[in-house]
């Protein structure tokens, strides 16, 4: 299966950046390189800009009905390529095909559903004190956004702020994943070939905290969306603050799974097993702390462990692999650092715990029980979560 | 990870001991239970007797160290307007 170059796309244009310069992609499951993505600089950014300054005029002109119909047109176009675009996703990311393939697919939902929404923008007229007067709130586009998202959704991550900022008459910059950069990129092909006018959406690549600190206080720049780490949305959060800008920020979680004695556990713990390895464990919402209550303990801990075994590690592109590799060689050492804290506190390893084999970013689904509060795991520094 | 826990308010403050409030789930079959914990967790999404979240149509967005904001529903719209009130008179 072949894996494709991926270049910027500014101004309604595939090319290369302007110094030429590009970043190596690596397959996560055989650490082998792919392929590279153009590494943007400052000259390309300006272009991006002033192209997402002319995008905005013209988008936000372009009636809602019209956008809904080239915004349903790039949903239908997604699906149309799914073998296509689902394979780049498994290669770079790492995640398994079938897995590749749903997030391509609820892209277009999602794409569908933002492109409906714009055209119930709706306002409020508000009853006047006197007669002749009409008081309307409207609502507007906010202006040409600019858009930061990770590595563990490639797609995902930027068909919601894409599909929200289109519906809604904006134009942006979108600052994709230097990892996965290819999946993103078609997905952004996508929209060019439905239709949507040059320079409404422009894609780079880059060094992330060049780009997003040349971006945010730019005064083209009207909101900012990111998805990533706490540590770092706080960083471009205060950036955007002290440019009075509106700022959406995804950050990290650390979500908590209560089973209560009342619940139908073996039903809990097949779904929580499903949700805790989908994705190979990052994930934003991935159920993190499993809180069992006392008398159902046991149970619950055997049938998450038996779920646990049944995911079998492999190169996502196998049909038989259930659970693909990590993104990157980041996640096996955090991983390998967070099992060893908490055993070495005294939490009890259940299954797993090891790297598998000695190519590729594989890691055994793991389960450890009775983990103290203080065990790093349980506290979320930044390397103990997906992102 | 597994933990143990005994009473509902223990695990509550578990739940949110920690800085983050992104998504949450619990699992009974007590009404009563899932609308107390559906009320007592600090987060921006939970999910109840499933995995339930991140659909189109629904919000999607935490609150305290996970951020503010949503991706999705209606909500997700909004991030990207402004409101601008116009009045006007005599035309």
């Amino acid at each position: 299966m072949a894996y494709s170059n991926t270049q910027l796309f500014i101004g309604g244009k595939w090319r290369p950046a302007h110094s030429g310069k590009v970043i190596e992609v690596r397959n996560p499951a055989t650490e082998e390189v792919i392929g590279t993505v153009a590494h943007a600089g400052r000259s390309d950014l300006d272009e991006a800009l002033a192209a997402a300054s002319a995008g905005f005029k013209i988008w936000r002109n372009v009636a809602p009905f019209e956008r809904c119909r080239i915004m349903r047109k790039a949903a239908a176009i997604m699906r149309e390529r799914n073998d296509e675009i689902a394979p780049l996703l498994t290669m770079e990311q790492g995640k398994t095909l079938g897995e590749a393939r749903m997030e391509a697919m609820a892209a277009a939902d999602v794409i569908e559903w933002f492109a409906e929404e714009a055209k119930r923008a709706y306002g409020r007229l508000i009853p006047a004190r006197g007669p002749g007067i009409y008081q309307l709130a409207i609502k507007e586009p906010v202006g040409p956004v600019a858009a930061f998202t990770p590595w563990n959704f490639p797609i995902n991550q930027v068909v919601r702020k894409l599909s929200a900022a289109l519906g809604a008459g904006c134009s942006i910059i979108v600052k994709a994943p230097e990892e996965t950069p290819a999946s993103p990129a078609q997905l952004i092909r996508a929209f060019a070939d439905a239709g949507v006018p040059d320079g409404v959406i422009n894609l780079v690549y880059g060094v992330p905290a060049e780009i997003s600190e040349y971006l945010i206080p730019h005064p083209v720049i009207r909101k900012i969306s990111f998805t990533g780490s706490t540590h770092v949305g706080k960083q471009l959060n205060a950036l955007a603050g002290l440019h009075m800008k509106r700022a959406t920020m995804e950050l990290g979680g650390h979500a908590p799974a209560i089973i209560f004695k009342d619940a139908d556990v073996t039903s809990a713990a097949k779904i929580l097993a499903a949700a805790k390895y989908r994705n190979a464990g990052q994930v934003c919402i991935s159920p993190t702390r499993m809180l069992v209550q006392d008398d159902v303990f046991r149970e619950f801990v055997d049938t998450f462990v038996d779920s646990a075994k049944s995911f079998k590690v492999g190169n996502g592109l196998d049909p038989e692999s259930k659970m693909g590799s990590l993104a990157n060689p980041r996640r096996v050492t955090a991983i390998e650092g967070m099992v060893q804290d908490a055993v070495g506190k005294g939490a009890k390893l259940e299954t797993g715990g090891k790297r598998v084999g000695n190519k590729g970013h594989f890691f055994e689904p793991t389960v450890v029980s009775d983990v103290p509060k203080d065990a790093r795991a349980m506290n979320g520094s930044r390397s103990a979560r997906s992102r | 990870m597994i933990s143990r826990f005994s009473s509902f308010d223990e695990v509550v403050e578990e739940a949110n001991r920690l800085p983050f409030g992104l998504a949450s789930y619990a699992f009974t079959s007590s009404a009563k239970t899932a609308a107390a914990i559906g009320s007592a967790v600090e987060a921006g999404m939970v999910s109840i007797n499933s995995f339930g979240l991140a659909l189109p149509e629904v919000p999607f967005g935490g609150i305290k160290d996970s951020g503010y904001g949503s991706e999705g529903g209606t909500e997700a719209m909004e991030g990207y307007f402004n409101t601008k009130f116009i009045s006007q008179t005599g035309v």
